[in-house]
């Protein structure tokens, strides 16, 4: 993972933040992973970075990433480039909460909120997922802090 | 193929400035999806086809790409791609087929992962991309194998991907069959089913015609991402037999075997490896 990316993280924070946004990306998820995000007959269960690598922001129907960051964003995605229990709670908690039960639609896609900051001594991403309880104001979420190696290593 | 030294007097990081510019601006040409042309007063001028198929390990009867290497498990493909489209550039931008009078330019791939920024890098550490390698190229040079004196410059680097796909394919093309470009480096997405291709493939040096996409194998678990591999890429083939690039791995199997049985492969055109489309370099001597 790269700190080139906080501007996608910027855009898709966006769309987590307006529940009707939101619950379109869930339905998009849903239909490229599955209800339960892990496949099925005609999809392909989620893993990192497959979800973002074709989907449109659903506030201006243009696709989140340029085809060549397509490319770019996968091979940051890939294993190598990340600590194993962060990306696998990575996983975990985007599926979960894009695929969450509940509401009259019968899903109830719940916030997210990436940050992306560098770590110069860094030579993998690495993330913290943590539950934030809703407060008088403000709903629920879950934030997704991401620590990766800086753009010098990163960026091509 | 035995290795000789080659004589580092001629060259190099010694590009004439005319050339330097006029290297620039076919690049620029290239890099927009044109191709060079002489254009006679008050002729429609029209691009000239390009090739239907290029292979610069059998140009007009010649090869001018060097001998596999192997990189071993250490994450160092940026090293093993960029140094064999620089080798491979050199001898078809000289003229220098090898074989006969011309022994094989052998640069090293060890010097380049150890002393090209960013540092520190061990083998456990892939996110290196071509352009800083590229750059240290230009600015420092790579020793040859065994140490020679002088290290090897390249003149200038190109990027070739462009923002339309099809103009980036076209570019490429270009640039391999020119006389004046040769092979390119390319990252590509890797997934695990593509060290999977070329395992048992048994041994010989014609290429594997089967050609590599994600996903190749139908009865096979989805793939798994794992990030990025650099290769070099050598030649194309677009016509009604197939669209693809023929590139130039760094790996070797069981036995000391080449993978993909003679360490060649090739990838779809617009493929999901994204091979062209992330960060194709040419180089010039």
């Amino acid at each position: 993972m790269a700190g080139g990316w906080s501007g996608i993280a910027t855009n898709i924070n966006a769309v987590f933040a307006d529940k009707n946004l939101r619950g379109r990306m869930g339905a998009a998820f849903r239909n490229k992973h599955g209800d339960d995000g892990h496949g099925g007959p005609g999809k392909v269960p989620y893993s990192f970075g497959r979800f973002l690598e074709d989907f449109s922001n659903p506030s201006t129907s243009n696709p989140v990433l340029t085809d060549r960051q397509r490319g770019q964003f996968l091979v940051d995605s890939g294993t190598r480039h990340w600590d194993q229990a962060s990306l696998a709670n990575i996983e975990t908690a985007v599926r979960n909460n894009l695929t969450r039960r509940g509401g009259p639609a019968g899903f109830d896609e719940k916030k997210i909120v990436f940050t992306i900051n560098e770590d110069p001594k860094a030579t993998q991403a690495r993330a913290t997922v943590t539950e934030i309880p809703a407060t008088a104001t403000a709903e629920a979420y879950t934030s997704i802090a991401i620590v990766c190696p800086p753009h010098v290593r990163t960026d091509p | 193929m035995t290795r000789r030294p080659i004589d580092p007097t001629v060259d190099l990081g010694q590009a004439a400035n005319a050339d330097r510019r006029r290297f620039l601006k076919t690049s620029a040409i290239l890099a927009s999806g044109l191709a060079v042309r002489s254009i006679v007063p008050g002729e429609a001028a029209a691009p000239p086809a390009l090739p239907a198929s290029c292979d610069l390990r059998a140009k007009n009867g010649n090869s001018y790409i060097t001998s596999l290497k192997n990189q071993g498990t250490c994450h160092s493909c940026t090293a093993f791609g960029v140094v064999a489209t620089i080798e491979g550039s050199y001898h078809l931008q000289k003229q220098k087929p090898i074989g006969g009078a011309n022994p094989e330019l052998n640069l090293s791939e060890a010097d380049l992962f150890a002393k090209a920024p960013p540092l520190p890098r061990d083998c456990n550490v892939d996110h290196w991309w071509p352009r800083s390698a590229l750059d240290y190229c230009i600015a420092t040079g790579v020793p040859q194998e065994p140490a020679a004196s002088a290290p090897f410059k390249i003149a200038a680097k190109q990027q070739l991907v462009a923002s339309n796909p099809n103009d980036t394919i076209t570019a490429m093309k270009s640039w391999i069959c020119d006389d004046n470009g040769g092979p390119v480096t390319a990252v590509m997405v890797e997934y695990d089913d593509f060290l999977a291709f070329g395992v048992n493939r048994g041994t010989g040096t014609n290429d594997v015609t089967d050609v590599y996409d994600p996903g190749w194998d139908p009865h096979a678990p989805r793939p798994r991402l794992l990030g990025g591999h650099v290769i070099s890429i050598v030649g194309y083939e677009d016509s009604h037999n197939g669209r693809y690039w023929i590139c130039k791995n760094s790996w070797y199997v069981a036995n000391n075997q080449p993978w993909n049985r003679n360490g060649y492969v090739r990838i779809k055109m617009k493929g999901d490896s994204y091979v062209d489309r992330i960060d194709v370099w040419g180089v010039k001597i």
